[in-house]
């Protein structure tokens, strides 16, 4: 289950999800398509069409999302997805992004090797002390709710604290929140 | 490793002599204590120690070894008695509530007393949370989940998830707080009392986790009626 990892193509056009099976047929993914966002996906990953006015709805899922486009595409919009490949990528670039997709959702994410947090962790940290759900980050920051959860794993693995009230009480040591502003 | 585990868990047995066994394992003192087994067992046995103070032998070396040995593959379930597994677990808890916990929240007060107001107050309302969430934990077990063993009909299966998740939980906190502690407050000298109350919270978490081991291991079977294993 770990090393084969299901994909599932969300995407209107059979040439592009044809095109997709045939490139990842050659690889460790396993793969299934819809030409619509289900209510509920069996799958480790998810690639979508942002064609699609329904796909913002996928990100409920919790899982990484990744944006398959074929034309030019508006970068703040592509900024919520854990990747973006073009139909136009060399089949091994797109390969190598989707297994990236793959390791960076593991525990073991590189970039929780650091050692201070990152500015953007460390705004994602204040609205955990403050109380906010996951989905509600996700939206004030424009990200995908699997990306916050990623930032979330990484605070935990560099600080080494894992429930909200030792975040909270993190977040007001460092002095990014004031104590009187979580009562 | 394995080969380890069986070699040491051999050598305890009901016919060696107490003093042996706690020479040997003095972390086992802890188990005597909660069980009820007074001290001054002189040339006695494990087992005549046991039924001097009216306990099972078999159950007490069962605990002693989930205690040393971390396995379940050898507890038999269906020969221990209840009563002195709840009565140790009882007498962990006390311990726990009359004297770990209010010992080391006068410590970290100590050791914070030089701190400013804000850090002081943020890990004391920490450390409250964690005692509090801890006493409700013990007194739902006492209340509801030891009793419930007696009535077989009425093991609360549905009990059974949060109290290994509260397990998980009980273990995060304690970690949380010793991290707090050792990484985040920027003491301005080096402190004997620091150290010591961190080795003092390293020794309650890994009390803990063996608690908590030791109701997986024992009670959490019981509560599933023995069905099934996972
Ligand atoms: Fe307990
Ligand atoms: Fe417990």
């Amino acid at each position: 289950m770990n090393d084969k990892t299901k994909i599932l193509i969300i995407s209107p056009s059979e040439i592009i999800t044809n095109g997709l099976k045939v490139i990842l047929a050659r690889t460790e993914f396993v793969v299934d398509s819809l030409a619509d966002v289900p209510a509920t996906v069996d799958a480790g990953m998810i690639l979508v069409d942002p064609v699609l006015t329904s796909y913002n709805s996928v990100f409920s899922f919790g899982l990484p999302v990744v944006a398959v486009i074929h034309a030019a595409y508006d970068e703040r919009s592509l900024s919520q997805f854990s990747e973006v490949i073009s139909i136009y990528d060399q089949p091994q670039v797109m390969v190598r992004k989707l297994r990236k997709v793959v390791s960076g959702s593991a525990d073991s994410d590189p970039l929780a090797d650091g050692k201070e947090l990152s500015p953007r962790e460390k705004e994602i940290l204040v609205c955990v002390a403050k109380g906010m759900l996951n989905k509600e980050i996700a939206y004030k920051y424009n990200l995908s709710i699997f990306t916050v959860m990623t930032h979330r794993k990484n605070i935990t693995a560099k600080t080494g604290i894992k429930s909200i009230a030792g975040l909270t009480a993190y977040a007001i040591l460092q002095g990014l929140i004031d104590i009187e502003s979580i009562k | 490793m394995n080969n380890m585990d069986s070699r040491s868990e051999r050598f305890i047995s009901p016919s060696m002599k107490m003093a042996d066994l706690i020479n040997s394992e003095p972390d086992l003192l802890s188990v005597v204590n909660h069980c009820g087994i007074i001290l001054g067992f002189g040339e006695d046995s494990v087992e005549e120690c046991c039924k001097r103070q009216g306990k099972d032998p078999f159950t007490f070396l069962t605990i002693c070894r989930i205690f040393l040995f971390d396995r379940s593959s050898e507890v038999d379930c269906g020969k221990i008695r209840i009563d002195d597994v709840t009565d140790y677990l009882r007498g962990c808890h006390d311990s726990y509530k009359e004297i770990w916990l209010p010992q080391l929240e006068k410590e970290i007060a100590s050791v914070l007393s030089c701190r400013p107001e804000a850090q002081r107050k943020v890990i004391s309302e920490f450390f409250g949370k964690f005692r509090d969430e801890l006493k409700i934990h013990f007194e739902v077990e006492e209340k509801k989940i030891f009793p419930s063993l007696y009535e077989i009909g009425k093991r609360g299966r549905g009990t059974m998830k949060v109290f290994k998740e509260e397990h998980g939980n009980i273990g995060e906190n304690i970690q949380d707080l010793i991290n707090l502690l050792l990484k985040y407050i920027p003491y301005e000298k080096s402190d004997p009392e620091v150290i010591l109350v961190l080795s003092r919270l390293y020794s309650l978490k890994r009390d803990l986790a063996i608690h908590s081991r030791i109701e997986d291991y024992l009670i959490l079977p019981l509560v599933r009626g023995g069905k099934d294993h996972e």
